[in-house]
């Protein structure tokens, strides 16, 4: 018997992915994209806050310099936030660059790095950029492109995953192509609520209003899109400005940063609960926000109602193996009754949410450029990814009812 | 800032409403089609029982070789109880379908015990019947089910005739009168007319069976 919580988060899931895949419609339909050049070339820095970034960090500033934009326009801002490895050898060889400015500091986390490029820059859009992650050449172009040609105070990229050479990179690399859509649908609707912090880009009044980064659980850049959405500032995105990020190989990272990103999602939720089923913006306030809360709850909740009726179904078992011995695992295919195998409704609508997963990663894909086809990483996002994102999910909703708090790493 | 139309957010639900009612529609329907199943398989062993009743009547007296040449008894019946627990599990004990197909399906147990007692008594059937009294609270009673599944396999001599103590249907209360079947004592058993309750192990019930059930076992593990 499933119940009625079970049907009603079911249909919040549901609901959710139906209003993005009417949102992805919508856009194929009024998509008037016209590609020119940009009139003006505002000047540029991109801040790169690094903590023991290594092995990435020279890769990211390299990519960043390799960009389509005039070098006197463009700054790179490496904030090394006390890295206790070798990060200070691998920024050596942009020591004397002419467009690169490298500080050091005290560890004190991402915004604190942030902050302190922000206080001395002189650039009109600042920039943010991970060290693990690398731009395309003409992402600065595409971003700027959209601040051109409309109001908006900060532009998301479209975030693709860096060789997905793994199991778990090539389930992210479909799930990071859900995301483009998201980010797409919900800038659409005006209901993006992060700038994520590969390479989002802000206008340098966003900070001279709201202040600057927060620590905000570790979650600064959810933080802050939260509170441009209160100031009522708008956040676009430019699904042609790429970036590469590098997504966690295992499970272990995966689940850190996950936990870290949800835990993140309901503590800011406490301070901006104004914005929930708020009028000025329906989309963010009566959906987005709600269902985004819902489905945590939901795949939280989900797993240990599968597990509860599992373990009942493994408890009967015992008890009939206690009884009759091995013969309760005896099982001939040939004498199957097939009318034990009928499906009931939650089966059919399990698959009515496969499907529409499967086109929203197809419609991410197409809204990133990508050849539309039902890869390796589709396949796994829809098959398992649903065992592994409740993991984290219960973790963080645990660690935020119990306010335990998190780390990056 | 509103972008998004109050249209786009209707269009949305009534979407969902048109995705999920056909889940809904599809997996009550095929829920349906089950229990008509079950339903148009009961309706066949009553014909069965009727027809061999009808059988008895006409002739008063039918010869052993003749009723070795009729499909004596359902033997779906056993078939049709496993179902029905898959049915019972899936849509609850209280499901008004459920208790109704369940209510007729002790019907025809009982019917078709009735005539197997008849049969029995002018030839040798080589059948020995279980009236199996049980209750869904009861746990002993989950074991004395599953250790009964096992032996109505093994030995093909057994008739199972499993009754659920709590259903309200006159035929079976009338039952456990002349039984003398009380509540606290389930799971009870009637073996060859015999009463004996409660269920310790497989091995225990066996050995209330007559050895000639017993011999016949055509056991797989």
């Amino acid at each position: 018997m499933v119940s009625i919580l079970t049907w009603a988060f079911f249909f919040s899931v549901l609901y959710f992915e139906v209003l993005l895949l009417i949102g992805f419609v919508e856009r194929l339909r009024k998509s008037t994209e016209v590609s020119k050049g940009l009139a003006k070339h505002p000047k540029v820095e991109i801040i790169v806050p690094c903590f023991n970034e290594q092995n990435t960090v020279a890769a990211t500033i390299r990519s960043l310099l390799a960009m389509n934009y005039p070098a006197k326009k463009l700054r790179v801002h490496v904030v090394d936030d006390g890295s206790t490895d070798n990060t200070p050898e691998s920024l050596k060889e942009f020591k004397n660059h002419p467009q690169v400015t490298i500080s050091h500091k005290e560890n004190g986390g991402k915004h604190t790095a942030l902050n302190l490029a922000i206080k001395n820059t002189k650039a009109e859009i600042l920039g943010c950029l991970d060290a693990d992650s690398f731009v395309d050449v003409d992402a600065l172009q595409e971003s700027l492109k959209v601040f051109e040609t409309t109001t908006a105070m900060a532009v998301t990229p479209a975030i693709k995953v860096e060789t997905p050479d793994s199991f778990f990179r090539h389930m992210q690399k479909a799930e990071y192509e859900v995301g483009m859509l998201f980010r797409r649908v919900f800038a659409d609707a005006n209901a993006q609520f992060i700038t994520p912090g590969p390479f989002s880009l802000y206008r340098k009044e966003v900070f001279e209003t709201l202040g600057e980064f927060r620590s905000a659980h570790n979650t600064e850049d959810l933080e802050m899109g939260l509170r441009m959405q209160e100031a009522g500032l708008l956040i676009e995105n430019a699904p042609k400005s790429v970036v590469y990020t590098r997504a966690p190989r295992t499970l272990k990272p995966l689940f850190k940063q996950r936990v870290r990103w949800a835990y993140g999602f309901l503590r800011n939720a406490g301070p901006y609960k104004h914005l929930f089923f708020n009028t000025k913006n329906v989309y963010l306030g009566f959906f987005i926000l709600p269902l985004t809360f819902v489905s945590i709850l939901a795949a939280a909740y989900m797993p240990f109602a599968m597990l509860s009726s599992t373990a009942h179904a493994a408890a009967m078992k015992v008890v009939e193996f206690q009884t009759i011995g091995f013969s309760a695992f005896y099982f001939n295919p040939l004498t199957i009754d097939w009318f034990t195998f009928t499906p009931s409704s939650i089966v059919y609508v399990t698959l009515s949410l496969f499907i529409l997963t499967s086109i929203l990663v197809l419609a991410g894909k197409h809204i990133g450029g990508e050849k539309v086809r039902l890869d390796r990483g589709v396949v796994l996002y829809i098959t398992l990814y649903g065992i592994f994102g409740p993991l984290w999910l219960t973790k963080a909703l645990f660690d935020a009812v119990v306010t335990r708090k998190n780390s990056w790493r | 800032m509103n972008r998004t139309s109050p249209r786009t957010y209707v269009i949305a639900l009534l979407i969902t409403v048109a995705i999920f009612g056909t889940a809904l529609f599809v997996g009550n329907k095929i829920s349906g089609i089950r229990i008509s199943q079950l339903q148009s398989i009961q309706d066949q062993i009553a014909i069965d029982i009727l027809s061999l009743e009808t059988q008895f009547e006409l002739l008063s007296q039918v010869s052993c070789e003749d009723l070795a040449d009729t499909p004596l008894l359902s033997r779906e019946l056993g078939s049709l109880g496993d179902r029905l627990q898959t049915t019972e599990l899936r849509l609850g004990t209280n499901d008004a379908e459920v208790v109704q197909l369940k209510e007729q399906y002790s019907l025809l147990q009982i019917k078709d015990n009735l005539l197997l007692t008849r049969v029995a008594e002018q030839c040798d059937t080589g059948i020995t019947p279980i009236l199996y009294f049980y209750t869904n609270d009861c746990e002993d009673c989950t074991r004395a089910g599953y250790a009964l599944t096992k032996l109505r396999k093994d030995l093909p001599g057994l008739r199972v005739y499993s009754f659920d103590y709590d259903l309200d249907l006159p035929a079976l209360k009338t039952l456990i009168a002349i039984h003398d079947v009380l509540r606290e004592d389930l799971p009870t058993f009637i073996i060859d007319g015999e009463s004996s309750t409660g269920f310790t192990t497989l091995d225990e019930l066996t050995q209330r069976l007559p050895e000639f059930v017993t011999a016949t076992s055509t056991e797989e593990i």
